[in-house]
């Protein structure tokens, strides 16, 4: 079992890549986050002051050496809006986003990877054109629209879900319930984009020898797609899924905002609005090492349907 | 594909499910416009923050909503010396702390007052308290403030956010978690927040004035104005807070709503930059004035403000309609360019920040200074870029969105005094009224301070630094059955007066 601490190591440089760049990128972006906080009643005095007090007088190197000490020790510091620690405002989130990106991905691929074979299988006809069109047509849609079409009909004509909030951690219901139309607004897109790299590799493994041979031995139809062809187009659909779950840990900020959802992106996304430097730089590097984790398992589970991959 | 058959179900159960979510009893669903940052007075700068303190905390003074005149809130009366320096509070007996924290007394309002004054707090709220020199507390129920010098807006100013009085014992025992666990004085309780969800105050059943008639208050924060109509008419909310005129008119076709509006402290103003080419020339300035159509930017956001004139809103003190205006007359303002030696389009560039309203009303305000003779260059930033480059003062002309107590105070000091050009927020580099401001700011004498006041509207006006564009609207819309629900012109909600009469 070399792999596996190799891969793990490797993910301490990646890291501090992130830290560093997104340390000076935060810093790069116009606008001051002592004179945001102090608003418009802010004397210039007052501005200096706060400057001081958050250490942004020194100099860039100086302030990183610093935040990285920090770090080390665990400490991510204090978010300026909240004067509370980020690492707090981040665990608070991430559950909601967690369950919305889970919940996507289900979706996607319950609805995606079945919608895909069937294009594949009936390739080029009438079939395969219908659904090409609507995975297309799934694709272009952006996702507020959509997500006000989901509000629109399922809680304001028929009412059967709440179109805003989380619900209450006391009572799962209300969290499945909550959880339904933002689930259905990430993940039927998702599903469409699915579906499109389901039907390519599934068309490109259908014309394989070995499944000719498959064919040929009198072997069911299921049991070919399943068994032969799915198993063999699974290696870029994996990917493909990690690669969604990656983004949807972050990037489902509109979404959050459409139905008042917490979650990680939007916490970023108030974060550089109001240039809070360590909540935005926590946030991210968070965010990195969520990407990294899921590249790991998307790694290791290759070798479930590859048995030429093996990780030792 | 193990996974099919399973989510099918789930999805199938939770659609039969068919969740209803009717609340019942005196809860009241309220939209919130924006995310809830820190519910500490030391550290509050948003008005979302506001919006909410105000149920939870006292101030020791408030503005009463409808005159705007100052009313005593934990203070049940109050004496100001002669000479202006000194100001006793009687404090009302018998408040109690949220949460069993004791009862209140002299003692948190010397704590509260102080901790804010303490460079060490970090407070950015700390200049509204900058007149005080020393506190004293004779007595459980007295509280003795003294000045450095006369102020005349000192109540107005205890009257805001760092006038809400918190409790020692709760902020030493909870840190920096005060801010999200407050412990107040006031009508409502805090009970529970989910950031980015949902935020809930219960009813304070000892509240010194009584207890409330609602139950719950819940703050949901929607910031898409579509999605706040639509949870509004689809009965997830029962008041909201609107931004959009297109919405609001569409929300006042709902019968089952009430759609209200009200002046709200707000002034967008053009700022035009008096210290360089061409805005240095003040008939230059007259033609921007006269230029511009007020009506037209109304209707450019929806319709949602009222033209304005004076650079402070109608319930401010000392407001006047009796100063000179620029009615609008591009005749004019093409003749005053003419008359000013500009044979060619005057070009000028407008620097912006596109912070809502902002990016609706420049290109109108573009197109009609150009139906006189300007040629206008925009240059759009993002508010927080915007908030940072302004401060070099390197522009033809800028905007001015300003949110200020009802005192004229707040607007003069801040924008208008030339101690506050940039990096200050005196934009447009004002400096006719100095003194003027400075003895307004000293005057007690609430008649001869409405006169100053008056003479500072009218120098502002005739010098034209700022060409004032409208008053913010405070547009609220919500079901009949929501009772006395006072319109929040400053931010300030306050669930205490309502109730809920359903059929």
């Amino acid at each position: 079992m070399q792999y596996l601490p190799t891969r793990l190591l490797w993910t301490i440089p990646t890291l501090l890549g992130v830290l560093l760049v997104t340390f000076v990128f935060i810093r790069l972006i116009p606008g001051d986050p002592a004179l945001l906080l102090l608003g418009d009643a802010a004397t210039p005095q007052a501005v200096a002051e706060l400057r001081r007090e958050m250490g942004l007088d020194q100099s860039v190197g100086v302030q990183f050496s610093r935040y990285v000490g920090q770090v080390v020790q665990g400490d991510f510091g204090t978010s300026v809006r909240t004067r509370r620690p980020v690492l707090g405002e981040i665990l608070r989130v991430l559950p909601y986003t967690l369950q919305l990106a889970f919940a996507a991905v289900l979706i996607g691929t319950a609805i995606g990877i079945p919608v895909g074979i069937v294009a594949a299988l009936r390739h080029n006809t009438t079939l395969d054109y219908v659904l090409t069109s609507v995975t297309l047509l799934a694709m272009a849609t952006p996702a507020f629209w959509f997500g006000i079409l989901l509000i629109l009909l399922f809680s304001y004509q028929l009412n059967w879900f709440p179109a805003i909030g989380v619900g209450r951690s006391s009572d799962p219901l209300t969290l499945l319930a909550h959880l339904t139309l933002p689930a259905l607004a990430v993940g039927l897109r998702n599903a469409a984009g699915l579906a499109r790299m389901t039907r390519a590799y599934v068309l490109e493994v259908l014309y394989m020898d070995y499944v000719r041979t498959a064919r040929a031995k009198g072997i069911a139809e299921t049991s070919i797609v399943l068994k032969h062809v799915l198993k063999n187009a699974m290696i870029p659909i994996i990917t493909f899924i990690g690669l969604e779950m990656g983004i949807l840990l972050g990037g489902t900020v509109v979404t959050e905002t459409l139905f008042a959802r917490p979650g990680l992106g939007k916490l970023m996304v108030d974060a550089i609005f109001s240039r809070d430097y360590a909540q935005m730089q926590a946030s991210i590097l968070f965010w990195a090492i969520l990407y990294v984790a899921i590249n790991l398992i998307v790694d290791l589970t290759y070798a479930l349907f590859d048995p030429r991959i093996r990780y030792d | 594909m193990k996974r099919t058959p399973a989510s099918v179900i789930t999805l199938i159960a939770l659609i039969l499910l068919g969740t209803a979510w009717a609340q019942q009893g005196q809860v009241l669903r309220v939209r919130l416009l924006g995310e809830i940052s820190n519910l500490d007075p030391a550290f509050l700068t948003t008005v979302h923050d506001q919006f909410i303190a105000n149920n939870i905390y006292d101030h020791l003074v408030g503005f009463d909503p409808e005159t705007s005149e100052i009313v005593g809130e934990l203070a049940e009366s109050w004496e100001v010396s002669e000479d202006g320096l000194t100001y006793t509070f009687t404090l009302h007996e018998g408040v109690h702390w949220h949460k069993g924290y004791g009862e209140f007394t002299s003692a948190d309002v010397r704590f509260s007052l102080e901790r804010i004054l303490d460079p060490a707090t970090q407070s950015p709220n700390r200049t509204y308290l900058e007149a005080i020199q020393s506190i004293d507390t004779p007595d459980a129920y007295t509280v003795v403030i003294n000045l450095s010098e006369p102020s005349a807006a000192f109540l107005a100013n205890l009257a805001y956010r760092a006038g809400w009085i918190v409790n020692e014992g709760a902020i030493t025992e909870l840190g920096t978690g005060y801010g999200t666990d407050p412990i107040g004085t006031g009508p409502f309780v805090f009970s529970s927040w989910q950031p980015g969800a949902e935020l809930v105050l219960t009813a304070n059943e000892e509240y010194f004035l009584g207890r409330p008639q609602l139950d719950e208050v819940v703050f949901v924060p929607i910031i898409d104005e579509t999605v706040a109509a639509l949870a509004l008419e689809a009965g997830d909310l029962d008041l909201a807070y609107i931004r959009d005129g297109e919405t609001a008119s569409q929300l006042e076709q709902n019968p089952d709503l009430v759609v209200r509006s009200a002046p709200a402290t707000r002034t967008l103003s053009l700022m035009l930059n008096s210290q360089r080419a061409p805005f240095d020339d003040i008939s230059v300035r007259r033609a921007v004035a006269h230029a511009l159509d007020r009506e037209q930017l109304v209707q450019a956001v929806g319709g949602l403000g009222f033209p304005a004139h004076a650079v402070i809103a109608p319930m401010f003190f000392g407001y006047t309609e009796d100063i000179a205006t620029y009615p609008f007359d591009p005749e004019k303002a093409r003749q005053l360019l003419t008359d000013a030696g500009y044979t060619e389009p005057v070009e000028v560039t407008l620097f912006y920040t596109q912070l809502s309203p902002w990016p609706q009303l420049v290109p109108v305000i573009k197109a009609q200074m150009e139906a006189v003779g300007f040629q206008v260059a925009l240059d759009g930033l993002e508010h927080g870029t915007w908030t940072s480059e302004r401060r070099n003062g390197d522009y033809d002309f800028t905007v001015h969105p300003l949110t200020r107590p009802p005192d004229p105070d707040f607007v003069f000091s801040y924008a208008y005094h030339s101690e506050q050009f940039p990096p200050g927020f005196n934009l447009s580099y004002y400096d006719k009224s100095d003194e003027l401001i400075e003895q307004q700011a000293r005057e007690l004498d609430p008649d001869v301070r409405r006169e100053l006041v008056q003479q500072i509207l009218q120098q502002i006006s005739d010098e034209v630094t700022a060409v004032p564009l409208m008053y913010g609207d405070a547009t609220v819309a919500h079901y009949e059955y929501v009772r006395n629900h006072p319109i929040a012109t400053n931010n300030d909600f306050d669930a205490y007066p309502i109730y809920l009469e359903r059929d």
